[in-house]
């Protein structure tokens, strides 16, 4: 017994070995260099652009300018806060709408039996294969038909669904035992019923992934706002980034390097809140398919 | 207790209707009733947005259709127009390019990454690194070109800075037709080399650890463990990389568009910058939508290829 103990606690090796220390110090190298896009952004954002392109860079700026921030929120042409107000509408409706529709028909899908089920899963499996800018010429088309060019609807009607979404959670509805609706059933519950209360609060967590990962794709989406949307008053922030650049680049680097900080902070909140969820989403997912 | 009565009837008549030949018991059908109306938003989402606009865009690519006027049929008009356009030669270069360039960087890059945060160290580090390296990933590419246009100025950037310290001259990297793409890759690799990190890593922690404890009983060193037991084990996750990053550089639209605009002439343009460039601003719709299917058919066939290949070198336990 105490020989066991004793092993236990000498197995653990010290981290001073040659090949960590090799191994620490490559990556802390390549992780400043990995983060430095971020890290000179932020730092322009705070500084005049004169000084801003002083080299070798300054990236602790001597004095902090947040006169960038406050103009690109009051930018005299370019609307920088309805952008994020639209991205956000857009971003939450399509989250929202998501969540019910992917959980349900993961739900069917993994869990219940009717006829057609595996040739219509199949059939979805496929549309994983069609990339979205081969479809793109028809849906602008049908979008004018439909009276949605040039709305937000465009953007949020497609996007209320997602195979991608209904693909991952019935993975994870797929490891819960099937034991749990027998038993829900012989209690009396109807299938709506163990849904909502058996099946949902037991994959909490790829809901939150789900939800995550469907409002930054959305968040950050530049394709489909730049076919559907004309009107630079509708536009979400990805394109209203695009517009502080100005015709021919005029825009004020620094007062552009602010708006793009300030459109990437709920992306950094989310990463904070969600990334162990996502990390081991795409963990899971990975050894799975 | 009323509702209990009635689920408990459902299942009792359930019972019953079980005994006499009957296509779907009722309990069955209710619950297929539910599972119907579970996927209808869905599939009709799919039906439309999916496979109607697929099948559309075949029909659509059979006609001139300037978008102002009535479309025309011109029959495969489009696909001969296509075959003797010089551009789209240059342009499915490119794309070439990129794919090959870009596959095998991330790669690299990634199983590099991934291996070294395998290795020992403090769970700390392992945790900060791995949130550094994966977090471009949720950045939108469109946008974080911008930052990057300003990294690769030739003359103010801070890349060419770095790269003097070094000796090396200043390299126009956006102007230049030469030096464009290797731009564009090291930006869209640097953009989603995270998510293939986090893949390798979840395929490493799978291997397990009696494999390598017995390939050190048998003596065999870090380079030979690496290549006969490390690498074998890890290529269904290296082809699912594979297969994916193929399909997504073929799709690439957001970096090259936003970093150069399709670069010096064409010199960086991707097939469905020239598709969004015909549909959307020469408003020929109908050859935009030929180059749309010809690409999807070029996506379809890369894959079956690799999954055909795939059969030859992905050893799956």
């Amino acid at each position: 017994m105490t020989t066991v103990v004793r092993r236990q606690a000498n197995s653990r090796k010290s981290y001073w070995n040659p090949s960590t220390v090799a191994t620490v110090a490559g990556m802390t190298v390549f992780s400043l260099m990995m983060a430095f896009p971020f890290v000179w952004m932020f730092s322009t954002s705070l500084k005049v652009p004169a000084t801003a392109f002083k080299l070798p860079p300054e990236l602790w700026p001597y004095e902090w300018r947040f006169e960038n921030y406050r103009q690109v929120l009051q930018h005299p042409t370019v609307p920088v806060p309805k952008f994020f107000l639209n991205s956000f509408k857009i971003a939450t409706l399509v989250t929202l709408g998501q969540l019910v529709t992917c959980t349900t028909a993961a739900y069917a899908f993994a869990r219940l039996r009717f006829p057609g089920s595996s040739f219509l899963f199949m059939l979805f499996l496929t549309s994983i294969m069609v990339p979205g800018q081969v479809t793109i010429i028809p849906m602008f088309i049908l979008m004018r038909k439909l009276g949605l060019m040039n709305t937000h609807g465009a953007l949020i009607v497609p996007g209320l669904t997602s195979v991608f979404g209904v693909f991952m959670l019935r993975q994870f509805f797929m490891t819960l035992p099937n034991e749990l609706e027998d038993a829900a059933r012989i209690d009396g519950a109807g299938t709506f019923r163990i849904l909502w209360q058996v099946m949902i609060p037991l994959v909490g967590p790829g809901l939150a992934t789900l939800a995550v990962i469907t409002f930054n794709g959305s968040w950050n989406a530049f394709f489909g706002p730049l076919i559907f949307l004309n009107d630079w008053t509708k536009f979400t922030w990805p394109l209203g980034m695009a517009m502080l650049r100005g015709q021919y680049g005029e825009g004020s680097m620094s007062v552009q390097m602010a708006g793009i900080s300030l459109g990437v902070i709920p992306t950094a909140i989310l990463f904070a809140l969600g990334q162990r969820f996502i990390i081991e989403s795409i963990t899971f997912s990975g050894i799975k398919g | 207790m009323s509702r209990t009565a009635i689920v408990s009837s459902e299942v009792a008549i359930g019972e019953v209707a079980a005994t006499r030949p009957r296509k779907l018991s009722t309990y069955r059908r209710i619950e297929a009733l539910w599972a119907y109306l579970f996927i209808s938003p869905t599939m009709i989402s799919f039906f439309v947005f999916v496979l109607g606009a697929l099948i559309y865009g075949l029909g659509l690519s059979l006609y001139r259709y300037a978008f102002f006027a009535p479309p025309q049929f011109v029959g495969l008009d489009n696909f001969r127009t296509l075959l003797q356009d010089q551009r789209v030669v240059n342009i499915f270069g490119n794309t070439v390019y990129y794919s090959i360039a870009m596959v095998a960087f991330d790669l690299v890059w990634a199983t590099a990454v991934a291996l070294a945060l395998n290795s020992y160290m403090p769970n700390f580090l392992k945790i900060l690194y791995r949130m550094i390296f994966f977090f471009p990933v949720l950045t939108s590419g469109a946008v974080i070109a911008i930052v990057w246009r300003y990294l690769f100025n030739a003359d103010l950037g801070i890349i060419n800075w770095f790269l003097g310290r070094f000796g090396v001259a200043k390299i126009p990297w956006l102007m230049s037709s030469k030096w464009v793409r290797p731009a564009v890759v090291l930006f869209t690799v640097w953009n989603g080399v995270g998510f293939n990190m986090v893949l390798i890593l979840a395929g490493l922690r799978s291997i397990p650890k009696t494999l390598y404890e017995a390939a050190d009983i048998d003596g065999a060193g870090r380079v030979a463990t690496f290549r006969h037991i490390t690498i074998p084990l890890l290529t269904p996750t290296l082809f699912f990389i594979i297969v994916k990053g193929f399909i997504g550089v073929f799709q690439l639209f957001d970096q090259p568009f936003m970093i150069a605009r399709g670069g010096p002439g064409d010199a960086s343009r991707s097939i469905v910058m020239y598709i969004y460039e015909l549909g959307f601003q020469a408003m020929r719709l109908g050859s935009a939508s030929s180059v749309a299917l010809v690409l999807f058919l070029i996506i379809l066939l890369i894959t079956l290829l690799q999954f055909w290949g795939g059969k030859h070198w992905v050893f799956y336990r």
